[in-house]
């Protein structure tokens, strides 16, 4: 091979290993993680969670401070899906039966990535349909980007030929712990029974 | 038809799902439904991308011969959009299929729990 392309050969296969290696550090969570085990969050680079001041049933304040001293369990959706956020909020609850008296020391919540259409009357009654102990909250655009954004939730409107919108978004159950600190993510797809050992295990 | 079930909604909530699965026999596309408990009925279909959740709606959905085709939790489901009324778990909502050779199928589809996975 002519020198030069040698050369250009070398420096293409180290900008790949470069770039495969930048790609697996960011993805490293998705790619060890693909049964929705948790995992500490001491080698994740990104810190996920934050501050939120949202508005709950009743039109009530709710911030994340509200629930210090309890385990967080966020899931992020909308209500006008019938297929993921139902099955993942049914999931929940279900896993909070089986938790049973644990279940006291959980904090179940479903933040909206659609305030525009989900106020807090829509988003309670709901929740309530699920388990009256999963709290509902929406809130200005402002305040809940910045939970999307703090959470590093996907969400984004795809238009549909009727005029409306449905939303993509991250099926993910953040978890985070009495103090607030993250502590773990579960599978928007996990059925009950892991749910349930999934929190079980963290809190232990 | 089997495993045919709506799932039960909120007040306030604006959109259903409608499961069921599928055969026919001769093989048929199915275009669309319409139902009087909600303003339309449009078929979607739920893709992961990654640990993101999308749905796509489908214009028609074919039926080959003999094949069972489902609409369930995690892949397709009949969207009632613009709900009249909220959907009672215990009742039924009347839906008809629009199938391109058949033509007009009517369902009586059973109300299932919010998060029901089957009937």
């Amino acid at each position: 091979m002519k020198r030069g392309l040698r050369n250009g050969a070398v420096t293409l296969v180290l900008a790949a290993a470069v770039v495969l290696a930048v790609v697996a550090a960011t993805h490293m969570e998705e790619w060890t993680n693909p049964f929705g085990t948790p995992y500490r969050s001491a080698s994740t680079a990104v810190p996920i969670g934050g501050p939120f001041r949202l508005t709950g049933p009743g039109d009530k304040p709710v911030s994340n401070t509200d629930f210090r001293g309890k385990w967080m369990l966020i899931y992020f959706g909308y209500t006008h899906c019938p297929d993921a956020c139902p099955t993942a909020l049914n999931d929940i609850g279900v896993a909070l039966g089986m938790m049973k008296q644990r279940s006291s020391t959980v904090a179940p919540l479903f933040i909206t990535v659609d305030p525009e259409r989900d106020t807090p009357a829509v988003i309670g009654a709901y929740t309530r349909q699920f388990s009256p102990q999963i709290v509902g909250l929406t809130g200005s655009r402002d305040a809940i980007e910045r939970a999307e954004h703090e959470f590093h939730v996907y969400a984004a409107r795809h238009p549909t030929p009727g005029g409306g919108y449905e939303m993509d978004h991250s099926n993910i159950i953040y978890v985070m712990d009495p103090a607030g600190h993250f502590a773990g993510i579960i599978d928007g797809s996990a059925n009950p029974e892991d749910i349930a050992a999934q929190v079980e295990k963290l809190e232990a | 038809m089997t495993g045919v079930f709506a799932r039960a909604t909120a007040p306030g909530q604006a959109d259903g799902g409608v499961f069921l699965t599928v055969t026919s026999d001769a093989g048929d596309t199915l275009l669309g439904a319409t139902t009087p408990a909600a303003r339309a009925v449009s078929l979607h279909r739920m893709i992961m991308n990654g640990n993101v959740m999308e749905m796509r709606q489908m214009a028609s959905v074919a039926l080959p011969p003999g094949r069972p085709v489902a609409f369930e939790p995690g892949s397709m489901h009949l969207m009632l959009e613009g709900l009249r009324r909220p959907l009672e778990r215990g009742g039924t909502v009347h839906l008809v299929l629009e199938l391109a050779h058949a033509g007009p199928v009517g369902v009586d589809v059973p109300v299932a729990g919010p998060g029901a996975a089957a009937p």
